[in-house]
């Protein structure tokens, strides 16, 4: 009888495998009419998601045959990334991807990680009011790859009471580099581990770093015509901008103690009244909970300090949606229907409504040219949206192959930061050589090819 | 008649051949598929892209940051094995010792190793704070531990020398396993502790500690989680290893093939440093 049973427990295995494999490829909607898409999107916190998930059932609403399936991105940013991508190259990447950074989305799109949705977008009427340095980031050879949902421009925030603390009027924030470096002296107090402005040091420094260029009226590298790649951040400007970090830190020694800490540092510092200013774009208010512990009067906005050649330049940031190239053509139509919805000017300002309600009141920038969020939140601080508006007017993108030469530009910052006796032209030089040979002359002779 | 399966071969092959199918797929054949990324210009979306040959290796050896990579890596690896290799087997030596109460202590060196390591780098980042850390706050200085180029490496590998982790149950183990009439004829013959250590112990558990050596050294060379939770590579690129750049070129840069080519390199130095080492430790018996 023993080898009857070992037979039977044989095929009987052999079945329940079977059965785990069939059960586990995908299967198809029990209803054929309805087409399912995936979502991947950003999670911030419950409530933000839970007015994701009123929106999305409003648009399954209005659109039966189409069935969301979401799933919130893993991790902080960088995960985030990381899961994308190897989803996308494992052929199970979303249909629809909602964190596709402006930052991003140039690399998403060499990639072939998006659609090409020129098609869809220029036959909708809804896309000609969109703000055009925001649309433009995600546009390669005339062809757009993504539709923004979200912008954020960097500002200048600060502690109103500790302005007043240390004598400041905190309806007046600092207009140029010179008050800025006055004002971050007046407001340090190292005994009492207090420091002016919280710089940013760590590995992306140069996110922060580019605002200074473009005031100092240089860029950090440039697009040719031709396609390729011109570093000019060992030009006057640049060079101007690396002294001013470099003063900053050693001159008048108003930054933290550790210049190097990472971004949530000092998100964290500011709130606890450690540093008096920071960059920060304002969706980063809620993002790093410093309105649960600070009141909006305590909260400053401003656009960033004028540079010495009078300019405000600020970097512009957001999301855009784009669509997996690689799915069936009903399932992208679907995802454009779902994006249409989503970045719709009512659907903005549904989304706008229920945030207010849910009390998570930040400044936002509309994508939209005709449309401000001032106007239909009335609940922010003025100057808050003042300061938003004002931003956006001198809004830049990244700076051009910014993935790609951030780390060696940061080492470059990292070093003024670390080291006094460090010479900023001689450092930006150091980092145009390493530019070059691991960068950007090879980029060139491809782009040329 | 006897079936065929109910030969022990053939049932041990069948019980094995899930785990080494696994085991293939998930460790050998991603070391294959690595050498073939390394001479392609990988595309993520469509695969393999352009052959580039050995261009990544040259583009790899003629980069100020890969060579800056290794000189990290290798330094890491001293301090950390100088650090961070003995106290496993020292504190096996004493907890070898203990009679009475030694599960307290065996409970002890073994909970830090259940803690996840990236909870332990953070906690590690408190301690080197440069306002609050506590670290300086009990040396009374405002050292920045993590952010001085002269200082980060050995702020990364300081916490080596607190030992435990499992190292300490292996040498305990092997210990445990070495005869105590040995000890006792040495000490009727007058050896002392040290002599006894030396002359007895030790060699008696060489094989374990080579093949901690091996391992520590294999885990050297990949050191990538505290880098990213501590320092991302800084300051300056002083704590960017080899790990991080291809962590860096696949994951940030989506140069993959190029990654890939690095990876190789990092492959073929540890491949050939621990032949060297399993070579030396036969030859030695």
């Amino acid at each position: 009888m023993k080898p009857i049973l070992e037979k039977t427990l044989w095929v009987l295995g052999l079945g329940i495998f079977l059965l785990l494999i069939i059960r586990s490829s995908h299967g198809s909607s029990s209803d054929s009419s309805v087409i399912e898409i995936r979502i991947w999107d950003e999670t911030r916190s419950t409530s933000e998601d839970r007015i994701k998930s009123i929106l999305y059932r409003s648009f399954e609403m209005e659109h039966p045959n189409i069935k969301l399936k979401r799933m919130p991105s893993p991790g902080k940013r960088t995960d985030d990334r990381v899961v994308f991508t190897i989803a996308m190259a494992g052929g199970t990447g979303p249909d629809c991807y909602g964190a596709a950074h402006f930052s991003l989305i140039p690399i998403f799109i060499d990639q072939g990680f998006c659609m090409d949705l020129t098609g869809y977008i220029k036959n909708e009427p809804q896309y000609s009011n969109l703000v055009d340095s925001i649309m433009n980031i995600a546009s390669k050879k005339g062809k757009i790859y993504g539709v923004p949902h979200e912008a954020y421009v960097m500002t200048l925030a600060y502690r109103k009471d500790l302005f007043s603390k240390a004598g400041l009027d905190p309806q007046r924030p600092p207009q140029n580099w010179d008050e800025f470096a006055q004002y971050a002296v007046k407001l340090t107090d190292r005994p009492n581990k207090q420091y002016g402005f919280g710089i940013l040091g760590m590995d992306f420094s140069s996110w922060h770093w580019e605002n200074y260029v473009w005031q100092a009226g240089g860029e950090v590298t440039e697009q040719m015509p031709d396609g390729t790649c011109r570093i000019r951040f060992t030009e006057e400007p640049s060079v101007k901008a690396m002294q001013y970090y470099k003063d900053l830190r050693w001159t008048w020694n108003c930054v933290q103690p550790n210049p190097l800490q990472g971004y949530e540092d000092n998100m964290r510092d500011f709130k606890n009244g450690r540093v008096a200013m920071i960059l920060i774009p304002a969706v980063h208010l809620y993002q790093f909970e410093i309105l649960k512990v600070l009141k909006p009067e305590q909260i400053g906005f401003s656009t960033l300090p004028a540079g010495p050649t009078g300019i405000r330049a600020a970097q512009i940031g957001g999301a855009f949606y784009i669509i997996n190239p690689n799915i069936p053509k009903e399932r992208q139509d679907a995802c454009f229907k779902f994006i249409k919805y989503m970045t719709s000017p009512e659907t903005l300002v549904k989304r706008w409504l229920l945030l207010k309600e849910a009390k998570i009141i930040y400044p936002l920038i509309s994508i939209y040219k005709n449309l401000a969020f001032e106007d239909v939140i009335k609940d922010i601080p003025p100057e808050w949206g003042k300061a938003l508006t004002e931003s956006i007017k001198n809004g830049k993108a990244e700076y051009f192959l910014k993935d790609h030469l951030n780390h060696i530009i940061s080492d470059g910052i990292q070093l003024i930061l670390t080291k006094q006796d460090a010479n900023p032209k001689v450092v930006l030089e150091d980092c145009a050589t390493r530019a070059h040979k691991e960068v950007v002359d090879r980029y060139n002779s491809k782009i040329q090819k | 008649m006897k079936s065929l399966l109910s030969r022990p071969w053939v049932a041990a092959c069948i019980c094995l051949a899930p785990a080494i199918l696994v085991f293939f797929l998930f460790k050998y054949f991603p070391i294959i598929q690595a050498f073939g990324m390394s001479v392609y210009e990988w595309e993520i979306m469509n695969p393999p892209g352009n052959l580039t040959g050995i261009e990544n290796y040259n583009r790899a050896f003629s980069s100020a940051t890969f060579w800056t990579s290794w000189s990290n890596t290798l330094e890491l690896l001293f301090i950390g094995f100088l650090l961070g290799f003995w106290p496993p087997l020292l504190q096996a030596i004493f907890l070898s010792n203990i009679k009475r109460g030694q599960w307290i202590f065996r409970v002890l060196y073994l909970l830090p190793f259940v803690v996840p390591a990236v909870a332990q780098f953070t906690v590690w980042k408190w301690i080197y704070d440069q306002d609050y850390g506590v670290l300086n706050s009990i040396l009374g200085r405002q050292d920045a531990w993590l952010g001085d180029a002269g200082l980060v490496k050995l702020s990364l590998c300081f916490p080596m020398l607190l030992g435990g982790g499992i190292g300490v149950f292996i040498y305990l183990a092997a210990i445990k396993g070495i005869p105590k009439e040995l000890f006792e004829a040495a000490e009727l013959d007058g050896a002392g502790p040290f002599r006894q250590l030396i002359h007895i112990l030790l060699p008696r558990i060489k094989y374990v500690i080579v093949i901690q050596l091996i391992l520590a050294i294999a885990q050297g060379f990949q050191v990538l989680d505290k880098i990213l939770v501590l320092t991302e590579g800084g300051p300056a690129g002083a704590s960017t290893t080899v790990a991080f750049t291809i962590y860096h070129y696949a994951f940030r840069t989506y140069e993959i093939g190029y990654g890939a080519a690095i990876a190789v390199t990092l492959f073929i130095a540890v491949f050939a440093i621990t032949a060297i080492q399993l070579r030396l430790s036969r030859s030695k018996d």
